[in-house]
């Protein structure tokens, strides 16, 4: 992990790989993965809407920082549908 | 293609076969649904390039041919639909009529629509397979990440058909009727949320599964799917064998005490914790607020704590069956034993670190 440096610093992704770790491990699991909602466009193809934060990964990423030794956001609202893993249950296969 | 039917059976088949059809597809073709009738047989299918839906039902005074169709307008037509339902292909076009309603829908070409061979299949057998995966459904894997365990695990195990799902944080097993050893697959996850009820017919391959099933005069469905390729972990390890101190409790006092006590639980802190102690069961949850609980037991062995995440323990209580939930435990740091009423289900759940 990249910037993974210390807890309560900020955190970015070195590339686009790790960009989708995060998208997969945490914005999977948060009420604004889709955005504003998917959008068509000028073209009339439809286009998956997506985190305004993600635009950003490579720039400015004031929202994201470590915690607990992970990436985390701050804006993260969580899915009850859908929630994000327990850190703190144990492992069953570890 | 030429042929009139009841409202009620093209939804019951459009239903049938566009719970595949993803809302959001980049592939025009996949929003749609082939339809065709052939010797008094109309069928329809869809598919997600993952799972082929196909059902048919029989139909009088129908014309051969074949068509493909939007799958959602089509279905949200029949369900509006008046009456009896019509449906006639002319070139490129297909006219929709029920009572006075009119709808001309654009069709794309049937030899766009993908076909999904499945070759040979290995094995078949009988199964209830929707009631043998229900009780495991709630334990399915949602991490993109572990693709192997975004599925239940169709196997046998002792002489008997059995099904499990395990995200890591908790499993369950639940075993079925006593059948000769296959070797065993992953189900995925959209294939089980859409098996049909009752009886059905299943082959397996290597790759593939079929389910079959025939509903007389209301039709056949099949569902053809790819497996999930990789390994399922050797779960068989990971459920305790000597767990010793028995728990014995009210299966939803229990389950309506962590509900109580989780009101004050939030996002980061979701740990109930179970002081479980000769004839009691305290509950407890620390967060913004406090909160604690406590139900009946006839435990009497040595005094334990334990804790766990309590939306986990919500859920697999309302997954089992039963008036009385049977804890098999043995320390704080162990995996616990969960059984209700159905001595062939079985749930394991690891506990918090609290």
């Amino acid at each position: 992990m990249s910037a993974a440096t210390k807890n309560g610093g900020p955190w970015q992704p070195a590339n686009e790989a790790e960009l989708d770790w995060f998208k997969k491990t945490l914005c999977a699991h948060c009420l604004d993965r889709n955005g504003e909602g998917d959008w068509e466009d000028e073209f009339g193809q439809d286009v998956p809407g997506e985190c305004v934060l993600h635009y950003y990964a490579f720039t400015s990423t004031h929202h994201w920082s470590v915690a607990d030794g992970k990436p985390d956001c701050s804006e993260f609202r969580e899915d009850p549908e859908n929630p994000a893993r327990c850190t703190e249950t144990m492992e069953m296969f570890e | 293609m030429r042929l009139s039917l009841p409202r009620q059976d093209l939804t019951r088949l459009l239903t049938a076969v566009t719970k595949v059809v993803e809302t959001r597809n980049n592939i025009p073709i996949l929003g749609n649904v082939l339809l065709s009738v052939e010797d008094g047989q109309f069928s329809a299918r869809a598919t997600d390039l993952d799972i082929e839906v196909a059902t048919s039902i029989p139909v009088l005074d129908a014309t051969n041919g074949s068509t493909t169709v939007n799958a959602k307008l089509l279905a949200d037509i029949a369900k509006k639909a008046g009456g009896d339902v019509s449906l006639d292909l002319d070139g490129d076009t297909l006219t929709v009529k029920s009572g006075r309603s009119r709808f001309r829908l654009a069709t794309l070409p049937v030899d766009d629509f993908p076909s999904f061979a499945a070759g040979g299949f290995d094995v078949e057998f009988d199964v209830d397979l929707a009631s043998l995966v229900a009780p495991t459904q709630f334990a399915i894997s949602t991490e993109e990440t572990r693709y192997y365990l975004n599925g239940v695990y169709f196997h046998t195990a002792e002489g008997r058909l059995a099904a499990v799902a395990t995200d890591g944080h908790r499993l369950s097993r639940h075993y079925g009727d006593p059948r000769d050893h296959f070797e065993g697959v992953i189900l995925p996850r959209k294939l089980v949320s859409i098996l049909p009820k009752g009886n059905v017919r299943v082959s397996l391959s290597n790759t593939k599964v079929r389910i079959h099933t025939s509903n007389g005069a209301d039709g056949d469905t099949t569902i053809t799917s790819k497996l999930i390729d990789g390994t399922f972990p050797d779960y068989q390890r990971v459920i305790p064998t000597s767990n010793g101190k028995i728990v014995l409790a009210d299966r939803k006092a229990l389950a309506t005490a962590v509900e109580r006590v989780s009101t004050v639980a939030t996002e980061r802190g979701r740990a109930v914790k179970l002081e479980i102690a000769p004839g009691q069961i305290a509950l407890s949850v620390r967060g913004d607020a406090e909160a604690t609980d406590s139900i009946e037991t006839d435990y009497s062995g040595e005094p334990i704590e334990i804790g766990f995440n309590a939306a986990y323990l919500t859920e697999l209580l309302a997954n089992l069956s039963g008036d009385t939930v049977r804890i098999a435990l043995n320390d704080a740091g162990s995996p616990t034993i969960f059984t209700g009423g159905d001595d062939d289900v079985l749930v394991v759940l690891m506990p918090m670190r609290v």
